[in-house]
């Protein structure tokens, strides 16, 4: 079930896979960030009711994937947001957690460089972050195994910092490259677009 | 003075050849009057400071001085599609509609049409800022039937006589490049990068498109100026600033007084022969600044003004260096990235503009616009 989500995540700091906690108007896709291998590791009890409570929400009427029409309009502006139930997932009493977003950015590889990617980023969220256009260098080590696929020039992702407070009280910073899933493109509309890009290209007055 | 959109200026006389680099904001813009009211645009951009009107630098420029964009401009170039140089060119082609628009021969072609059109599919989510105002510059053109003077080195992409622009002489703007094995490595590309059926979508990456920019080369009866783009120097001969030197030597065009240094005056933009052999002793220089990644630079850097001042005879930037702002940001943010090793750089970065006039005859005048500014070099340690 896990794998039917429309992005997949890479956080930087490594730490024990864990639920957030979401009670306000919160998009979609946010909810979607546990990676197939920490849901594995799972108990089956946990497992069975997060198959649940996926399986309730591809019941109702609100779609779990959102595809966006623009780059600008990823993630969905707030018209498109719902007000989550409360999920849970309880690992002992004092594992609840929850998290607060400090900032967020969203981006396209430019460049792939050894080591390091280089990234257009629009600030979308926090202060002194948001409206903001700005290039950034991230380490490859950010993206995860299971990322490498979709982890190419020209790849969305967005970029959020947050930080998460236990039930005990200890907060920890946390950086995640989170990159999104595009649909394929279908032969039909590469077919499409060839005929058009020929048609345009045959009909220029060029000297 | 400080660059002020609503305080241009006196509009330049019948007879003054202008060149007004505006920019970096999100790119770069140059617009140039040949004489007799007649004028060129090179490239475009957006003021990054304005949140409000987001129309093209050079439509607010020439409105603000009172052209008619109609019918005054002529020309319309765009010396390579990255994003920082095409901002807004839809628009501007679109109220310039009786110019005639010029670009590197390979963006016309049919691979790149259906490269453009391929990366636009179903959503504009994949294409980014990046083909969106190429793609819309050229559907104008379609639509309209507008003339593409397409440029490839040595050829003249517009000729005015002396008749018509109010001086003697007249004026011819050439393109210096970029050279037939440019073009074809280009369109090589291109079919490389072009996407596949069940590739998940992506948006349009630039490669190598400043070797394919166009260098242009504008002459006057007693005077030219070089306009550099971004071209860089390659090892192959047949590539880069060495090709473009030898177009340029080659038809003997008359050495530049005055160069718009090419590719942020960077050193890979440098080469040796094009000031010694397309330019006259110590020409006036205009650059525009840039963030660079992934060295972590901004051009251009202390050593390349070193270069350039000894060069050139005046060194005049259309704005500051960028700075690597980060005021403003939750503390917290600040620590999160430094310690994930995430470097971020704004790409706006204040904006000028630097205005050269010329009467016939006369030595160049300039008006600098701040946060433009001219270069000095400072040694500092002793370096």
């Amino acid at each position: 079930m896990i794998a039917a989500r429309g992005e997949s995540t890479a956080t930087a700091l490594v730490g024990r896979p864990s639920f957030r906690s979401q009670t306000t108007a919160t998009p979609l896709d946010q909810l979607n960030f546990l990676s197939p291998g920490s849901y594995a590791k799972l108990p089956a009890s946990y497992q069975s009711g997060i198959d649940s409570w996926i399986s309730a929400k591809q019941s109702s009427d609100l779609p779990i994937q959102y595809e966006p029409d623009s780059f600008e309009d990823w993630p969905p502006a707030p018209s498109q947001t719902k007000t989550t139930q409360l999920v849970t997932v309880v690992e002992g009493d004092n594992n609840r957690e929850t998290s607060h977003l400090l900032a967020e950015w969203h981006g396209q590889v430019t460049e792939i460089l050894g080591d390091v990617f280089k990234a257009e980023l629009r600030g979308t969220h926090g202060v002194g972050v948001v409206g903001k256009q700005e290039e950034a260098l991230i380490p490859i080590d950010d993206v995860q195994p299971d990322d490498i696929d979709l982890f190419v020039d020209g790849a969305f992702f967005r970029l959020c910092i947050s930080y998460e407070v236990s039930a005990t009280g200890v907060r920890r910073r946390c950086t995640t490259v989170v990159f999104r899933r595009l649909p394929a493109y279908r032969r039909e509309e590469l077919e499409d677009a060839r005929r058009v890009g020929q048609e345009i290209a045959r009909g220029l007055r060029l000297e | 003075m400080a660059f002020d959109w609503n305080d241009l200026g006196r509009p330049v006389n019948h007879d003054e050849v202008e060149i007004t680099l505006i920019g970096p904001g999100f790119g770069e813009c140059l617009v140039l009057h040949v004489g007799g009211g007649r004028w060129i645009t090179v490239d475009s951009c957006v003021d990054s400071q304005d949140q409000v009107d987001r129309r093209p630098v050079a439509e607010r420029y020439l409105r603000g001085v009172g052209v008619d964009l109609e019918s005054q401009v002529d020309l319309v170039i765009a010396t390579h599609w990255h994003a920082d140089h095409v901002r807004g060119l839809g628009r501007l082609v679109d109220v310039c509609r009786n110019a005639t628009f010029s670009c590197a021969q390979s963006l016309v072609k049919e691979e790149f049409q259906v490269f453009v059109e391929e990366m636009s599919t179903a959503s504009a989510a994949t294409d980014g800022a990046k083909l969106r105002d190429f793609r819309e510059a050229i559907r104008h053109l379609y639509s309209r039937q507008q003339v593409i003077r397409f440029a490839t080195a040595g050829k003249t992409l517009k000729s005015w006589g002396a008749g018509t622009i109010g001086h003697a002489g007249g004026c011819q703007v050439r393109a210096l490049s970029p050279s037939d094995k440019e073009y074809q490595l280009f369109l090589l590309e291109i079919a490389q990068a072009a996407p596949k059926v069940r590739n998940s979508k992506r948006s349009a990456t630039a490669r190598t498109p400043n070797l394919a920019s166009v260098v242009l080369h504008v002459q006057f009866e007693t005077f030219a100026l070089l306009l550099g783009a971004d071209m860089e120097t390659h090892h192959d001969p047949l590539r880069g600033w060495t090709a473009a030197i030898l177009e340029g030597t080659g038809l003997q065009v008359r050495p530049a007084s005055l160069i718009k240094v090419p590719h942020h005056g960077s050193a890979t933009g440098h080469h040796d022969q094009m000031w010694s052999q397309l330019l006259e002793p110590r020409p006036i220089g205009l650059v525009t600044p840039f963030n660079s990644l992934p060295d972590g630079k901004k051009l251009p850097t202390a050593a390349d003004i070193s270069r350039l001042t000894s060069h050139t005879s005046r060194l005049i930037s259309s704005s500051q260096r960028p700075t690597t702002s980060t005021r403003g940001r939750d503390p917290a943010v600040e620590r999160s990235l430094r310690e994930s090793q995430i470097q971020i750089r704004d790409l706006a970065t204040p904006f000028g503009m630097v205005r050269c006039r010329k009467q016939p005859g006369a030595a160049w005048n300039f008006e600098v616009f701040q946060p433009a500014a001219e270069l000095t070099w400072h040694p500092v340690n002793g370096s």
